[in-house]
């Protein structure tokens, strides 16, 4: 570093070092911070009982405990359950999230591929739709959707949920794939038809393989979207029965809950799901930045 | 295909030449969906379009009951008014909502399953009512009841219909002994028809049972045998109610004594096939009858509906009956659900709207083909007219998916929403109890002249753009500074200072915001910070001298005490910060590395110092970049739910003499302090007890238009947008 320095003058060598100084200090302030709320959540997750105030920053061994840990992995609100109530709701959760991932991405692209390579009618009407729909906070049709869903019997059910995050996901992601899309070169579809493939193979053969990176970033955010979402769940299921994770967690911390209120066991769970949240995104990082960015362009 | 259209078609011949024949066509499509592609000799194309009406009537009609309404029309079944003779004023429809005359009643099933509401009730009267418990297993169910009562109904009603067609004495027996009522439609029948009546009279007269049968005939005709003739009608009109007391007694003495023989089997088959009560609108005179409602399919039914939000509830007369909660059998005795009608024809609505435009589509197919035969004397086949729409087939086909998804649980929840606006759907609503009503901009008019609606209002939504505001700038302005930071080449160890930076983002959002309000708990990480470092003390007195906290308290009650408010605010404007400048941070670290180095090369080169460097190169380029950005974040903010539903759950609650006192009514959905519009909007909606789902419905309105503006906006001015303007 002092190389590309050297040339100027002594002052500005000094203010350097104070920079450098002051650059350190602002990153370990805001390291800090953002540790240190972390650090207490790990801590009371090992600490007995049930209060926050028993645990403190420093570890105290004479506090340690795995009960919430076991708490989560063998409590069962009713007898002759065959999972105990947090592994069942993060099944649940599994499932709604893997199919919601792959729905996603598959009706995304489809409908990408038509805008971006297609002219029809009403295609200009149908991306303004798409935009507004993208802005407008899906839970305040709620009491219509509880009434659709109750028709249809799928009250209690998380996994028909997908149904609803499809639809308030796709608007989005279309806009972003198909700005990715655009990208794309026509000359390879055109060179692929006069080899002879029809419009799916070339959406399969070619189109998709091509946008793997965007779809990357569509497939995390739609596996995020429905795992810890708490909205639809709350409104959709009746608590204590068939609950998703997000659920069973808000449940520990809501006071009005007498009988699973431990904010300590939410500590333990919440650290459970966030870990390999954690470990996916930093993995995948590479395709989200790739996604904001597009999306900041594509507005 | 058939190049020689002229020659085959004998009534478009002299038309052919004539531009006027192809309006025609169209004329004929608009008619019937397919016609016109039936003149122009394409027969694959019109069954397409013809299947569009057969599709819209074959639903309407097997979810309808038009063809009892035929009936009813056509009087294959006669449910005529009792004659209005001196004797029958007990039969009055008045009668049945006497406690006492309900009791008695034993046609109507739920009083037959209290027997203890029936003390007056005579001996015979009980046991009359005991038989149809053994038909129906549970008697004490609700469902059970009104089976009961259904199947008692339709065997009245019924009468002729069921006498003639089963004519077996066990039939009538059980009827006999099981539904006092059935003298209900033999003696009604005389009063409209008397022929008819004669005709069952005389039946009657040959076979005990068959008066039975037809319950109404039966009891003029023992009456006429026994002489008795003129206090016949009266008790039929009871017994149509089911519910005059006096009269049903009478009949139900008779009843019991001629047949006590019935077999269960038998009644539960004439409860298989007499299986629906028709609405009896000769007791509707003067009165409004509903028939789209009682007879209705799911488009005629559903269009009533969304036009009156329904008409009966429970308790109403209707038709000589009683509106129940639900009925099994008849859909007509179940109450009116507004919201539920107010559903299905939203749904109904949106259907036909999707076939009219594919009707307009088929007139304007119809015409073109027709200019197109003129032109060039050929019918296009269908083959080639599918190759020609394929294209565009394609791209519906492949995206409807998504958009059918879209429809159903984004767009029709939506549109629902948008018209409760116009509704005074609210708690005091208990549906099924009470309509709702359309009021027009009743609510919009009332939310902006109420001055305590408009106080909270106003003070809610200022808190919302301040909120939307300083949350946008804080991660904004946080996350510019440390990718400058980050960047700068003072930093050592730049991978595991952006990787810890960078770690708030990769946490779930949910998760954070729990940990947070644990952290501000009161016995929570920040007070025992301060507790720790012995700073409480001159925090809370900093705090206080600043305003943020109206008491020097130890410690801290960060959400829950009304007077600090401030400090709360301030807290999930901190918390968004810890949160959001991440990802601020790492699209501007994006940016930066994209600004070409050579810029700052030649600016070094000119003499500008590096916050002349930074002002005149970074920023802009910077800003420019991230303004489509900033805006999403603006209106993402707007409407961040989670970031304060799951921090403070709105709180802490206003002080409450702020709160005007026409406000407390709706208690806790009242908004906290630092509720935003749309977490208010979320506790207005579902506070169990105290929704307004009108007035979230407008404030839903509100936040459309503001961010909806935004997002347009946003959008026009953007690249793809233009691009595609001149594609």
């Amino acid at each position: 570093m002092s190389s590309t320095v050297h040339s100027l003058a002594s002052t500005t060598r000094s203010r350097k070092i104070l920079g450098t100084i002051l650059v350190h200090l602002w990153l370990v302030l805001l390291a800090v911070t953002i540790v240190v709320p972390l650090l207490w959540m790990i801590i009371a997750s090992f600490t007995a009982g049930k209060l926050l105030s028993g645990v403190s920053l420093i570890p105290d061994f004479s506090k340690f405990s795995l009960e919430h840990y076991i708490y989560l992995f063998t409590y069962k609100s009713q007898d002759g359950q065959p999972l105990p109530d947090f592994v069942a709701s993060f099944l649940r959760s599994l499932e709604v999230a893997v199919l919601n991932t792959f729905v996603v991405v598959l009706f995304s692209t489809m409908a990408a591929y038509v805008f971006s390579r297609f002219r029809f009618k009403g295609r200009k009407p149908l991306l303004i739709l798409l935009l507004l729909l993208q802005m407008f906070p899906s839970f305040m049709g709620m009491i219509a959707l509880f009434l659709i869903f109750r028709s249809f019997g799928w009250l209690n059910q998380p996994l028909y949920f997908v149904t609803f995050y499809v639809a308030s996901a796709v608007p989005y992601n279309v806009y972003l794939i198909r700005g990715y899309m655009r990208n794309i070169p026509m000359s390879l579809d055109e060179a692929a038809r006069i080899d002879g493939a029809s419009n799916l193979t070339v959406f399969f053969r070619i189109i998709f393989p091509l946008s793997v990176p965007i779809l990357g970033f569509v497939a995390v955010n739609a596996f995020m979207q429905p795992w810890l979402d708490y909205i639809i769940p709350s409104q959709l299921l009746t608590p204590g029965k068939a609950d998703t994770v997000a659920l069973t967690i808000f449940r520990m911390t809501d006071p009005y809950e007498t009988l699973i209120y431990n904010p300590m066991n939410f500590m333990a769970a919440g650290l459970l799901l966030t870990i390999p949240i954690v470990i996916v995104n930093l993995l995948s990082q590479r395709f989200i930045i790739y996604g904001m960015t597009s999306g900041a362009d594509k507005g | 295909m058939k190049s020689q259209v002229s020659s085959s078609v004998p009534i478009g011949e002299p038309m052919k030449r004539s531009p006027l024949a192809a309006v025609l066509v169209a004329v004929a499509s608009l008619i019937l969906p397919g016609l016109g592609q039936f003149i122009n000799k394409q027969l694959i194309k019109g069954l397409i379009w013809l299947a569009i009406p057969i599709l819209l009537v074959a639903v309407e009609l097997s979810t309808s009951h038009w063809e009892r309404w035929i009936d009813l029309q056509t009087h294959k079944v006669s449910l005529p008014l009792p004659p209005a003779s001196p004797v029958a004023p007990p039969a009055g429809l008045g009668v049945s909502t006497g406690s006492a005359a309900k009791t008695s009643a034993p046609v109507a099933a739920h009083e037959a399953s209290k027997p203890a509401e029936s003390p007056a009730v005579s001996h015979s009267q009980e046991r009359r009512a005991l038989p149809p418990k053994k038909i129906a297993p549970q008697p004490h169910t609700l469902g059970a009841m009104e089976k009961e009562s259904a199947a008692s109904s339709d065997a009245d009603l019924y009468g002729d219909a069921s006498s003639s067609k089963a004519g077996s004495g066990t039939t009538t027996d059980i009827y006999g002994d099981v539904i006092p009522a059935k003298p209900k439609a033999p003696k009604a029948k005389p009063a409209e028809s008397p022929a008819k009546a004669q005709a069952s009279e005389s039946k009657a007269s040959t076979s005990s049972s068959a008066d039975d049968l037809y319950g109404p005939s039966s009891t003029p005709a023992k009456k006429n045998t026994s002489a008795t003739a003129s206090p016949a009608p009266s008790s039929s009109a009871s017994d149509l109610y089911g519910s005059s007391s006096s009269s049903t007694a009478e009949a139900g003495s008779q009843t019991a004594s001629t047949g006590l023989s019935a077999t269960s089997a038998a009644a539960a088959q004439a409860l298989f096939i007499q299986h629906y009560t028709y609405p009896n609108y000769a007791y509707q005179q003067g009165k409004p009858t509903y028939v789209f409602r009682d007879f209705g399919g799911f488009f005629t039914k559903g269009l009533w509906g969304l036009g009156s939000l329904g008409a009966l509830v429970i308790g109403d007369q209707y038709s000589g009956k009683k509106i129940v909660l639900f009925d099994q059998v008849s859909d007509w005795l179940t109450a009116d659900n507004s919201v539920n009608l107010m559903g299905n024809g939203l749904i109904a609505v949106i259907i036909l709207l999707i076939a009219a435009l594919l009707w307009i589509l088929g007139i304007a197919d119809a015409y073109q083909s027709r200019i197109e035969i003129i032109k060039t004397g050929k019918i296009e086949p269908f083959t080639k007219f599918i190759q020609r729409v394929w294209h565009t087939l394609f791209s519906y086909i492949v995206s409807a998916p998504a958009f059918v998804a879209i429809l159903f649980f984004t767009v029709i929840p939506f549109v629902f929403t948008f018209l409760l606006a116009f509704t005074d759907y609210t708690y005091k609503v208990h549906l099924g109890q009470g309509l709702v009503h359309w009021v027009g901009f009743h609510t919009f008019t009332f939310l902006a002249l109420d001055p305590a609606w408009i106080l909270i209002f106003g003070q809610i939504f200022a808190w919302t753009v301040f909120w939307a505001l300083m949350s946008s700038f804080t991660v904004f302005a946080l996350g510019f500074i440390n990718a400058m930071v980050v960047e700068s080449p003072l930093v050592k160890g730049r991978k595991i200072w952006r990787a810890v930076l960078i770690l708030p983002w990769a946490l779930p959002q949910l998760i954070v915001l729990m940990v947070f309000k644990n952290v501000f708990d009161t016995a929570g990480l920040a007070n025992q910070l301060l507790f720790a470092t012995h700073l409480m003390g001159p925090v809370t007195n900093f705090l206080a001298a600043i305003g943020l906290e109206g008491h020097p308290d130890q410690p801290i009650f960060w959400f829950t005490q009304f007077y600090n408010g401030n400090l709360a605010k301030f807290v999930v404007v901190m918390v968004n910060l810890w949160f959001g400048a991440p990802y601020h941070m790492m699209m501007i670290i994006g940016i930066l590395s994209a600004i070409p180095k050579d810029m700052y090369e030649a600016a070094e080169v000119d003499g500008a110092n590096g916050f002349q460097r930074f002002r005149s190169i970074t920023l802009p380029m910077v800003l420019s970049a991230t303004v489509p950005a900033l805006i999403m974040t603006f209106s993402f903010n707007f409407n961040n739910f989670g970031a304060v539903y799951f921090l403070t759950g709105g709180g802490p609650a206003w002080n409450p003499s702020q709160i005007p006192d026409s406000m407390k009514i709706i208690s806790s959905a009242l908004p906290g302090q630092t509720d935003i519009l749309i977490s208010w909007i979320y506790k207005l909606s579902f506070t169990k007890g105290f929704e307004q789902f009108n007035v979230a419905a407008v404030y839903s309105i509100i936040i459309f238009l503001i961010v909806g503006g935004f997002s347009v906006f946003n959008m026009v001015r953007s690249k793809s947008f233009s691009e595609e303007g001149n594609e």
